[in-house]
């Protein structure tokens, strides 16, 4: 970064020092053009003033001069003409032109050598062409002491022609004379122009060095700033060859000698692209040959078609596939491999592939050399190049004949299995009928021997272990009638067999009050029968010998479900245990099956057989609801 | 007469056990069960120490009948009396395989059951 700025330093410096420069050279060549200007304006003025300043100051001199000779003459006494003719002689000035005029007080022309007309004459009215009447304005000046100066217009002599004129008069009370002596005034600027020429002459001068100098300066600058721009050129010149051997050769550039940082900037960027170009390519060349050993070692068939569907790709596995080598199949057509009757269906999809989507996948038939049948699954894509240019089709070959084997026999297979399920199935339900008519072929011959006994103890019994078989029976006619193999629903059973077990002691809806709550869930048969049994040697239990005639028996038979739990609760308004009925008694047979029973479905059992007959009965249970059983 | 042997009965089906509980105790054994896992059966047996014992071959639980004997008969030798309903070639080839057990197919008759109880004991 310090580096950068020195160099952004350096680059600025050198920028603004030749645009500065050449600004700086134009501004003072107007100073100074101007300033000379100004000078010779000033100059010009001052010099025409000083001139006439000096004119003045030498007609007053010498005025003042004459006047005092003039004195003195007279003093002495000499003669007024002699002193004339000595005054008429006197000539100063640059030129030696400045001449002695006199005019007496009155205004008569005393002596005037270059008019001599007029000497005698009296003049005192006499206006120049602006009006100013000359000679009393002499008389204004005599009368001053020192006298004084005045301008007018007078005729030149040398060309008659009137022109500005400043005189200085004095005047000799002594004589009543008015002396005095003038000068033109453009014969003093014409003086002042003569010095005013040289002066223009060494400005001139002076400017043409000026003018030369801020040339050769202008040219020195401009030489430097061609080299700036050499050196800005050349640093141009290696960006642009950087970018060339960019192209050609991929090696980055040596940018060290580049001046300016604009430029460096430029060439580092350039650098980078370059090798980030180089890295691309690199990755890209390695990708190239992963993709060529994929597709080499790969064991699916990589087929390459050509926009014309000809084949111009063949790998190892295709060659394994279909049994050509890659001599054998490039150039050639789906004839190669696809069979007669695919050969429309396929050739349709290559031409539909690209329109639709570039995508496909299709499973057909193919043909190998050696004339085998296959089926192949074909991952079909289209491949365009991103102006949209069609490159042809490369496809992906799996053969899945041993899979479509495999997955047929498995379909055989399972079909049968299932033929042979439902075989089962019939087989079991027939079974649980068989053993429901067995079950009911004992409880017939049971029955038929009721017939031959009289004993009314002894057909109790009888009844009883009906009874038990029905209970039973009932199990296995549910499995059968509902088509379950391993369920049956409690609610209806138990509904069931207490209905049969009402219609076995006679006993119907006008001398019992039954309440029947159970749920509508389904149970196993190893927790059903032997609860059916309890079931029905309770109810028994409760006809026999909790009803009374007469009286309505109050009987209720409720199982709940609750956190995996099942709840029987049977009781009757009984008066509880009756001792002098044996079967009642704790160890008597139905007592030893209820307990057995319990103990069979690992329950527990309370029972309270006091004014009333209540067992209650608990056990694990895990049931399900017939609505969701139904799913 | 038989100076009340101990017999173990090992039946999850409980009115069947029932059954030959009251056999064996109308025959003047001492009868212990019903019990319905073989698990359960394992465990008792070194208290009990039975006399004979009556196995189910099917019964509650992974383990079955054979497999039961198999871990008693580890510890001492019991006579055992296989019942099963299970007909099977490889049942029976496993229940030859143990010493000292006779196979009773199931239903079982009850005076066979005593006749061959009273066999094995004397």
């Amino acid at each position: 970064m310090e580096k950068d700025k020195t160099r952004y330093l350096i680059y600025n410096i050198r920028k603004f020092t030749f645009s500065i420069s050449l600004i700086l050279i134009l501004i003072f060549s107007t100073l100074i053009i101007i300033d000379r200007a100004v000078y010779i304006k000033n100059i010009t003025k001052h010099i025409y003033s000083a001139s006439l300043r000096e004119q003045k100051e030498l007609l007053k001199n010498e005025i003042t001069l004459v006047s005092g000779f003039v004195n003195d003459f007279i003093d002495y006494g000499f003669d007024k003409d002699v002193v004339l003719n000595l005054l008429r002689k006197i000539r100063f000035g640059k030129n030696n032109d400045n001449y002695i005029f006199i005019v007496d007080y009155e205004g008569t022309t005393i002596l005037n050598d270059t008019k001599k007309e007029l000497e005698g004459k009296n003049i005192w009215n006499m206006e120049d062409p602006n009006g100013v009447k000359v000679i009393q304005e002499e008389r204004k000046a005599a009368n001053k002491p020192g006298g004084d100066f005045i301008y007018y217009s007078w005729e030149q002599p040398e060309t008659g022609k009137t022109a500005p004129k400043v005189s200085f008069i004095i005047g000799i009370p002594q004589l009543k004379w008015m002396i005095g002596s003038g000068v033109y005034i453009d014969t003093v600027k014409y003086n002042s122009e003569i010095g005013i020429r040289q002066i223009y002459k060494t400005l001139a001068f002076q400017l043409m060095g000026l003018i030369i100098f801020s040339l050769l300066l202008i040219l020195y600058i401009r030489y430097k700033f061609k080299n700036f721009s050499k050196l800005v050129s050349t640093d141009i010149s290696q960006i642009d060859n950087c970018f060339i051997n960019a192209e050609l050769t991929k090696k980055t550039y040596n940018i060290s000698n580049i001046n300016y940082v604009e430029f460096f900037k430029i060439a580092n960027r350039a650098n980078i692209m370059i090798q980030r170009q180089q890295k691309a390519e690199t990755e890209k060349s390695n990708i190239q040959i992963r993709l060529r050993l994929q597709r080499e070692q790969s064991p699916q068939a990589y087929v390459d078609w050509n926009s014309n569907n000809r084949i111009i790709g063949w790998n190892k596995a295709a060659e394994n596939i279909f049994g050509y080598t890659q001599e054998e199949a490039l150039g050639k057509s789906l004839d190669l491999i696809v069979p007669d009757w695919e050969k429309e269906e396929v050739s349709e999809l290559f031409q539909h592939l690209g329109k639709i989507t570039n995508h496909e996948r299709h499973i057909n038939s193919n043909i190998t050399k050696n004339g085998r049948l296959i089926t192949c699954e074909w991952y079909n894509n289209r491949i365009v190049d991103d102006r949209g240019n069609d490159l042809g089709i490369t496809t992906i070959a799996v053969d899945i004949t041993e899979r479509l084997h495999i997955q047929n026999e498995i379909e055989i297979k399972n079909t049968q299995l299932e033929k042979s399920l439902k075989e089962k199935n019939i087989l079991l339900q027939e079974v649980h009928h068989r053993v429901k008519n067995n079950l009911a072929i004992v409880s017939s011959m049971l029955s038929l021997q009721a017939n031959s006994i009289e004993n009314d103890q002894l057909l109790e019994l009888l009844q009883s272990s009906r009874n038990r078989i029905q209970s039973m029976a009932m199990v296995h006619e549910n499995i059968y009638r509902n088509k379950s193999l391993s369920e049956i629903n409690v609610k209806n059973y138990i509904e069931e067999l207490i209905g049969y077990l009402m219609t076995s002691y006679n006993l119907w809806e006008d001398n019992i009050s039954l309440i029947i709550d159970v749920p509508d869930i389904n149970m196993e048969l190893d927790l059903l029968i032997p609860l059916g049994m309890i079931i029905n040697e309770i109810v028994s239990n409760s006809f026999k010998y909790a009803y009374k005639e007469g009286k309505i028996l109050e009987l209720s038979v409720i199982l709940k479900t609750i956190d995996n739990k099942m709840n029987l609760n049977i009781s009757d308004n009984g008066t509880g245990f009756n001792a002098d009925e044996p079967e009642q008694k704790e160890g008597s047979i139905g007592m030893m099956i209820i307990r057995s029973l319990v103990n069979q479905i690992d329950g527990k059992m309370k029972i309270i057989a006091e004014g009333k007959t209540e067992y209650e009965i608990i056990t694990d249970f895990t049931g399900v609801p017939i609505n969701e059983n139904s799913k | 007469m038989n100076s009340m042997k101990k017999i173990m009965v090992v039946e999850d089906e409980q009115i069947i056990a029932l059954g030959y509980i009251m056999a064996l105790k109308k025959a003047g054994f001492e009868a212990f069960g019903a019990f319905d896992t073989a698990q359960k059966a394992i465990e008792i047996v070194p208290s009990i120490k039975p006399d004979l014992i009556l196995m189910d071959i099917k019964l509650k639980g992974t383990m079955d009948g054979i497999d039961a004997a198999e871990q008693i008969l580890k510890n001492g030798k019991f006579p055992i009396i296989f019942m099963s309903g299970n007909n099977d070639l490889e049942t029976k080839t496993r229940v030859q395989k143990i010493k000292q057990a006779v196979y009773l197919n199931k239903p079982v008759v009850i005076n066979k059951m005593i006749k061959k109880i009273n066999e094995l004991l004397n």
